[in-house]
């Protein structure tokens, strides 16, 4: 009974110890990694990022707050792959979030250079502007490592090719009983 | 012609040694899974092209694109229903269940006992499913343009490969049970739905070729490169006519496989390029060129001509062959000369049709602005014709050895 308790009760901590590791992307939601102050034709925006640097295909959050927040707008922001990274562009509209504030949630397939381009539209007039960014990976196997997993089907195919060979050699020379 | 007798005596003679496997239950539950696995692998097949295409058009924006959805998806349809006949057929094994038994599965790890195109096609099934994360993980380094030779690219082709054969063996097995067996099933142009079944999947393999085949990479001689595209096509639709033959011992079935895998390019052309556009316009995502958008091709969808003579001609001989020894099964080293004969109209007419859809179409294609040494364009052609003609032989030769056991194997 003991065992069980000391088992339950471990299992207890490692939950807490992973709940208590992991709230970056609440506090992302609070506090923003990144802000950057910039303007965008005739509006002069703030831009946060609630990652920064952004990871591979981890969502994070564009937000784009007026100075002046009286002021309506709207628009999309496009991530565009930067010099040397292959990748297409990736649009997503921005949405209102209240305050004058607008947002998207985004996210880049490739690591490397992007830039995350805003295109706005309100009152006084269309405007754009540009916020370069470098988006982290995972560490990168070494190619050999990923041949030898990725061509290791293979192997099994040619076994295959040559144990079916033998099998039907096999059938073939089965003697006959009349 | 003494060789092709004992094969065909031999052949019988092994089918009559095993008793009869037929029990109502276990064949209606292994038919209707093979059915619903072929269900799979034609919307997986219909994905990869899709895939193909999106690549090309818009490019790879996230891993959740519409064709990777509908790939994914099949391929754990069919991964969990082969698992799911992998234990049922365990646990039926281990209560002796009438017509599971020794004869028509086989032992994995001495413990599981399942037929044995269920257990190559979930370890297909098993190898994709596994490549995705691992592709995507290249993908995030490398970019969204790394093609098929990739190594995690590889892996997952091959997985869905050793998955489609495994859905031949499926049917095979079925076939064979029921030939041994007193049923009299409906037939349709000589065939029974089983055997309609082995052609079908043949056919998807052979699509499955020809989602790939213009990957293969360039083989330079001096300033000429020459497009290694014929190669796996000359070898897949070699190897599947003569197994389709030899499977089925019907002449004609090559070139109903040819015109079965006619009506999968067409069908593939007439839904590819309209999923891009509305999937495109449904997500407003743009294309990686504004003007280059998705069309119906003539040219893909009527791809397979370019094979219907080979397969004729090896249905006309396979026909007149039986007709005078009573079995179409020519020996080893007939069989291989045929595969290099029929090679040959797959290596001329392939580069006509293929002219209006791809720039490699020609194969042998001097470096633009610079003059050819006669030499040079010599050794390339040579080269190229013996290449392609050994691919013929080597088809042949697969076909042969897979055609017998699918034909004979009741696993």
């Amino acid at each position: 009974m003991k065992v069980v308790l000391r088992t339950f009760a471990s299992l207890g901590l490692l939950c807490l110890l992973i709940l208590i590791l992991t709230p970056s992307n609440a506090r992302a939601a609070t506090k923003p990694a990144s802000s950057t102050t910039i303007s965008a034709g005739s509006y002069i925006i703030t831009v946060n990022l609630s990652q920064d640097p952004p990871y591979t295909d981890q969502p994070f959050t564009v937000s784009i707050m007026p100075q002046n927040k009286t002021i309506q707008l709207s628009g999309k922001i496009i991530m565009e792959p930067g010099s040397g990274t292959d990748g297409t562009n990736l649009p997503t509209d921005l949405t209102a979030a209240g305050d004058g504030t607008l947002q998207a949630t985004v996210h880049i397939p490739v690591r490397g250079a992007w830039n995350i381009a805003i295109q706005l539209a309100g009152p006084q007039g269309t405007g754009q502007a540009s916020i370069p960014v470098v988006v982290g990976a995972p560490g990168a196997m070494p190619p050999w490592v990923a041949w030898t997993i990725g061509a290791s089907p293979l192997v099994l195919i040619a076994f295959w090719v040559w144990h079916q060979h033998r099998y039907r050699r096999k059938l073939l020379s089965t003697p006959i009983s009349a | 012609m003494a060789q092709s007798e004992a094969h065909s005596t031999k052949a019988a003679t092994i089918s009559s040694q095993a008793p009869t496997i037929s029990k109502v239950g276990e064949r209606t539950l292994r038919r209707t899974s093979a059915w619903l696995l072929l269900f799979f692998l034609l919307l997986g097949e219909l994905g990869a092209v899709w895939d193909r295409e999106w690549h090309a058009f818009v490019g790879r924006d996230q891993f959740w694109t519409p064709p990777h959805t509908l790939i994914y998806t099949c391929v754990s349809g069919a991964g969990i229903l082969a698992l799911v006949m992998v234990l049922w057929e365990t646990y039926r094994y281990r209560k002796q269940t009438p017509g599971v038994d020794a004869q028509s599965t086989v032992a994995i790890f001495r413990f599981f006992h399942a037929p044995l195109g269920f257990t190559v096609l979930g370890f297909g099934a098993l190898l994709a499913l596994i490549s995705a994360p691992l592709d995507n993980y290249w993908h995030e380094l490398y970019g969204i343009d790394i093609a098929l030779w990739a190594p995690f690219h590889m892996m997952g082709v091959t997985g869905g490969f050793i998955g489609m054969l495994g859905m031949v063996y499926v049917f095979a097995s079925e076939a064979s049970i029921q030939r041994q067996s007193k049923e009299t099933p409906r037939r349709w142009l000589g065939l029974t739905a089983l055997e309609i079944g082995i052609i079908m999947a043949m056919a998807s393999i052979l699509n499955y070729v020809l989602t790939g085949f213009l990957q293969f990479p360039m083989v330079s001689i001096g300033t000429i490169h020459i497009s290694t595209y014929p190669l796996p096509l000359i070898t897949g639709c070699i190897t599947f006519m003569v197994a389709v033959l030899r499977t089925t011992q019907k002449p004609g079935t090559a070139t109903l496989l040819t015109l079965l895998l006619t009506l999968h390019t067409i069908v593939v052309e007439l839904f590819v390029p309209w999923a891009i556009r509305v999937s495109v316009a449904q997500q407003g995502i743009p294309y990686r060129t504004a003007s280059y958008v998705p069309q119906f091709s003539l040219a893909y969808a009527f791809l397979p001509v370019a094979f219907l003579l080979s397969a004729l001609m090896i249905d006309v001989l396979a026909y007149r062959y039986k007709r005078t020894t009573g079995n179409l099964n020519i020996s080893t080293r007939q069989n291989v000369i045929l595969g290099v004969i029929i090679s040959i109209p797959i290596l001329i007419i392939t580069p006509f049709i293929l002219f209006s859809y791809t720039v490699y179409a020609p194969v042998i294609l001097p470096e633009a602005g610079i003059p050819i040494v006669a030499s040079q364009m010599g050794i390339a052609i040579i080269g190229t014709v013996i290449v392609a003609l050994a691919m013929g032989a080597l088809g042949a030769w697969l076909g042969e050895d897979f055609g017998d056991i699918w034909r004979w194997s009741k696993h």
